[in-house]
């Protein structure tokens, strides 16, 4: 669906295009590095994501309202000293509630992503390693992932699953999300399959399972990272999606998703309780997918 | 050509009873007991449980329900909800507002994307590009139903637009969602546009046609744009798949009666049946327009047709 | 810095052996850069050539000595940025292309100038036939029909020997061999009846038998077609049928500008020496190939006076700190401080030759 906003298959590729030949060389990276920390988009971006996890680790460094205590005597007052954002139609403190919405956003993009990183390297190593048949079955198991589109694939699986909490649409994600890192890691064991020193290795009999692993992390590590970086982004925001539909999140869980979609399906003259969740959501994602952005930069010559 | 066309074809096949299958196995045999995936919470009178147990075939094998059901499917012959509706009727009247919503969206997202695209790919390194760049991000970046429910947050206070389109026969009723269902998809466009006209305009064969004593109009208006727009053209038709497959924010945001609807409606009233068909459907319209674009990719593009 | 205070040619020297003005085409102490964010580098450093009619002369040198950033700055077809023309006259028919108006130098390239590249597979666009290819300037300059530029298609792919011509007009650059994709290359730029034809390393994607077969196609169209040509190559071995003079490049300079045979039979600079010494002969059966140690210079940062000093096994103290002029050395020069005596056979090594 066109607007899911999840990325893959789409759309990663062309925020991470030109993937090949990265990270060949140590003086690459550290050139990379340097080119990161002067960049102001990525310092940005890495200060958002800091607050961020501060957010989702310690909400109550940043408010000490409640954001379960709602009270319909302040349903939809405006902006105050003692609620910054004002408070929603059932009377909770939406600044509050925006805070401590981090958690969960967080919590799914980085198990998600956790998932997708596993998934993706073992059936990457395996179809790049072995070829042959286990590539073929491989290649024809991502086909069909990646013909279902990523939101209605999650829904589905939503609908089927009874777990509570970030797991179900951990799983969904996760589940649907490998395609595109495993296609890297599949496409850097194979260069690295290829190279003079790993044949050699090979012909003199050494344990090659171990020299491989050893080449291609280096080799696929810049291009997975970034895949996997601006993935996080695009499944925050799909989290949000499915809460705002209202099969995301079960069981309490503060959402911006859903907090966003609770604004909208009541009330249509409200700005706060849409505007500054949806500030949250838009800059959360912007945040991850600018520094995936701003790493393949780093990493690519060809575009300096 | 025919053996490449006859290779996407089985691969597609292949491709849509996996798909299929996994659809239906997570919908009915993943959470264990299928009727109550089916209806969900609801409490079910016992004819209409022997009803869904005979149209699913459900007291056979898994298997064998999913081939009588991947055999309905294709007969158009859809079945009936958890309510008792008519599925193909639903259906049929919700397909009509989903293609007239995708189609101002897809004729939006070529128009303005490829445009601006090609503008931003010659003046890279610009101010414009710069800026165009930086939107394209930030669209990328913001939820769709962000995007759509402020804009109807909008239209609704200052009566901007109409945030209820309803069944409105009103063409200009479709712009403002069309406009956020494109968004993602135009955005991307011209990002993908702008790398692949630069990437092209370095090409050897651009400094070829340059040195033939072309003018730099006819080098980048037939050597550089028929090639860098290949893969812009078979982005676009998989988006159009996207675009088709309904649109569940968009059409939930603006009220919208079609196929997203439709879905979104049976999710919350936990009606399984029309789920799994409308995803099934979708699925198919999707795997359609992968095939069509890679039939169009061989046509654009001789290497592969002689491959 | 100004040009003139690097200019390594003599203002009263001749800029080749038979110097009498009004050249077809002459390159007039042209100077380029390429501005990279990693500093400027200086690619071009006053180079001087000419070209009469009918003549081939052999530009050589080693990758990254500015033999092809001179061609494209004959074709205006270089990229800039990097790349800036920062001084000196490129004069096509008496007149200058670096000062004449865009239009001006687009009708001269294809027509007057054309250019045959080094890899003909990415130099051609993949997704049109090589007959409308061949064509196009043909349809779009000349003002011919389809039908009428295929039929000249069939005609150019005969002259450069493509069999089956007229089946394979509509055949796609990835459907033909390495070396037929070079002849569609060589038709391509015969097309408009060019005056001169600039090779830029045309057979060095090819294989060695192909190679030959390419220069020989070469050799026959200059004397058919009586076209001029610039053969841009870094391998001495394919030059000595073809060319008539030979200029030798090294970091953006011409270090020597000779007549083919004289220059074979008596390099007057220990460069080209040590190019000659590196090609494998037959009677050399038993003794150990000589190569020229160490690396080409990096052009952002060129070695002072003689720039081929550090590689140089004749080098003198006089090489570290000065710049060679062109010596004339009677239709001959060389932009070595000893070529005299070196010609003359009387110059000793300063340091071993290194072994291989």
């Amino acid at each position: 669906m066109s607007d899911q906003n999840a990325l893959p298959p789409d759309a990663t590729v062309v925020l991470a295009e030109g993937e090949a030949g990265m990270g060949q060389t140590r003086s690459l990276a550290s050139d990379a590095w340097r080119d990161l920390r002067r960049n102001p988009i990525a310092i940005i971006s890495a200060v958002i994501i800091v607050l961020l996890v501060l957010m989702a680790l310690w909400p109550s460094l940043f408010t000490d309202a409640d954001p379960y205590a709602c009270d319909l005597s302040r349903s939809l007052q405006p902006p105050s000293s003692e609620a910054w954002f004002g408070y929603n139609l059932q009377g909770c403190n939406i600044y509050a509630r925006t805070i401590y919405g981090a958690k969960a956003s967080l919590q799914v993009g980085l198990y998600s992503v956790i998932m997708v990183a596993v998934i993706a390297a073992v059936l990457g190593m395996l179809a790049g390693y072995y070829g042959g048949w286990a590539d073929a079955v491989i290649a024809r198991v991502t086909d069909i992932v990646l013909g279902i589109p990523l939101l209605l694939g999650a829904i589905v699986i939503l609908s089927s699953v009874t777990l509570t909490g970030v797991w179900p649409v951990v799983l969904a994600l996760g589940l649907l999300g490998w395609t595109s890192p495993a296609r890297i890691v599949r496409s850097s064991v194979i260069s690295a399959k290829g190279q003079d020193y790993v044949q050699a290795a090979r012909m003199l009999g050494a344990d090659n399972r171990r020299i491989m692993i050893r080449h291609i992390t280096p080799n696929a590590m810049a291009p997975v990272i970034v895949v996997l970086t601006i993935a996080l982004g695009s499944f925050i925001s799909v989290e949000a999606t499915l809460s705002f539909l209202g099969i995301g999140l079960k069981g309490g869980e503060i959402s911006w998703g859903a907090d966003i979609a609770d604004a909208t399906g009541r009330v249509r003259n409200a700005l706060g309780p849409v505007l500054f969740p949806s500030t949250f959501l838009a800059l959360t994602v912007l945040a991850f997918i600018m520094l995936g952005d701003a790493v393949r930069e780093a990493f690519d010559p060809k575009l300096r | 050509m025919f053996r490449y066309i006859i290779r996407r074809l089985l691969q597609m096949v292949l491709a849509f009873f996996g798909t299929t299958l996994l659809v239906y196995w997570l919908m009915f045999a993943a959470s264990g007991d299928p009727i109550a995936a089916l209806a969900g919470e609801k409490p079910l009178s016992p004819s209409v449980r022997q009803a869904l147990i005979e149209e699913f075939h459900l007291d056979q094998p898994f298997f064998v329900q999913y081939l009588y059901y991947m055999k309905d499917l294709l007969t158009f012959n859809l079945g009936v909800n958890t309510s008792g509706r008519d599925i193909g009727e639903i259906v049929a009247s919700a397909w009509p507002y989903t293609l007239k919503l995708a189609f101002i969206a897809f004729v939006f997202v070529v128009v303005v994307g490829i445009t601006l695209g090609v503008i931003v790919a010659m003046k890279r390194g610009g101010i414009f590009d710069t800026v165009v760049l930086l939107l394209t991000l930030i669209v990328i970046s913001i939820p769709v139903f962000v995007i759509g429910s402020t804009l109807a947050l909008f239209g609704a206070k200052w009566g901007l637009w109409t945030t209820n389109v309803g069944g409105s026969g009103d063409l200009s009723a479709y712009v403002v969602p069309a406009l956020v269902l494109g968004s993602l998809s135009l955005a991307t466009a011209v990002r993908l546009t702008r790398s692949s006209v630069g990437e092209n305009l370095r090409a050897d064969y651009v400094r070829t046609a340059k040195s033939k004593g072309l003018k730099r109009s006819q080098v980048v208006g037939v050597h550089v744009l028929r090639n860098s727009l290949i893969p812009v053209i078979t982005f676009l038709g998989i988006e159009l798949g996207g675009l088709m497959g309904g649109a569940i924010v968009t059409e939930k945001i603006f009220n919208i009666p079609g196929i997203g609807f439709e879905l979104a409606k049976a999710i919350s009233l936990e009606d399984g049946p029309t789920v799994v068909t409308i995803v099934s459907l979708l699925v198919i319209v999707y795997l359609l327009m992968n095939l069509l674009v890679d039939v169009l990719y061989a046509v654009l593009d001789p290497r592969i047709r002689y491959e | 810095m100004g040009r003139h205070s690097h200019s390594i040619v003599e203002q009263d020297s001749a800029p080749g052996p038979d110097d009498g003005g009004g050249h077809l085409l002459e390159v007039d102490d042209l100077y380029v850069e390429f501005r990279t964010g990693e500093g400027t580098a200086k690619v071009i450093n006053g180079v001087s050539y000419h070209l009469d009619p009918g003549e081939t002369l052999a530009v050589l040198g080693e990758s990254g000595s500015g033999k092809s950033v001179t061609a494209q700055a004959i074709m205006g077809i270089l990229d800039t940025p990097p790349g800036f023309v920062t001084g000196g006259r490129i004069l096509y028919q008496g007149k200058d292309l670096l000062t004449a108006s865009e239009s001006d130098r687009r009708a001269v390239r294809g027509r007057e100038i054309s250019i045959i590249f080094q890899d003909a597979l990415s130099a051609l666009n993949p997704v049109f036939t090589v007959g409308w290819q061949i064509s196009e300037a043909l349809r779009k300059r000349e003002g011919l029909s389809k039908k009428d530029g295929l039929e000249r298609a069939v005609e150019l792919m005969e002259l450069v020997n493509i069999p089956g011509a007229r089946e394979r007009l509509k055949a796609y650059p990835h459907q033909f061999s390495g070396g037929m994709r070079q002849r569609v290359m060589i038709a391509m730029a015969l097309a408009q009846k060019p005056n001169v034809v600039i090779a830029d390393e045309p057979t060095t994607a090819l294989d060695v038998t192909v190679q030959a077969q390419i220069m020989d196609l070469l050799g026959d169209l200059r004397r058919e077609l009586n076209t001029a040509m610039i053969l841009i190559t870094h391998d001495l071995g394919v030059v000595a049928d073809v060319a008539d003079r030979i200029a030798v490049m090294y970091a953006g300079r011409i270090i020597e500008h000779a007549d083919v045979h004289a220059l074979y039979r008596s390099p007057a600079h220990p460069y080209t020496l040590g190019l000659l010494n590196s090609i494998p002969r037959l009677d050399d059966k038993g003794k150990t190939l000589r190569t020229i140690p160490g690396l080409p210079p990096n052009l952002t940062n060129i070695p002072s006076g003689c720039p081929f000093h550090p590689r140089c096994r004749f080098v003198r103290d006089v090489c570290r700190s000065e710049v060679p002029p062109s010596l004339d050395l009677g239709g001959r020069h060389s932009a070595c401080h000893f070529a005299r005596e070196l010609l003359a056979g009387e110059l000793e090594p300063t340091r071993k030759e290194p072994e291989l």
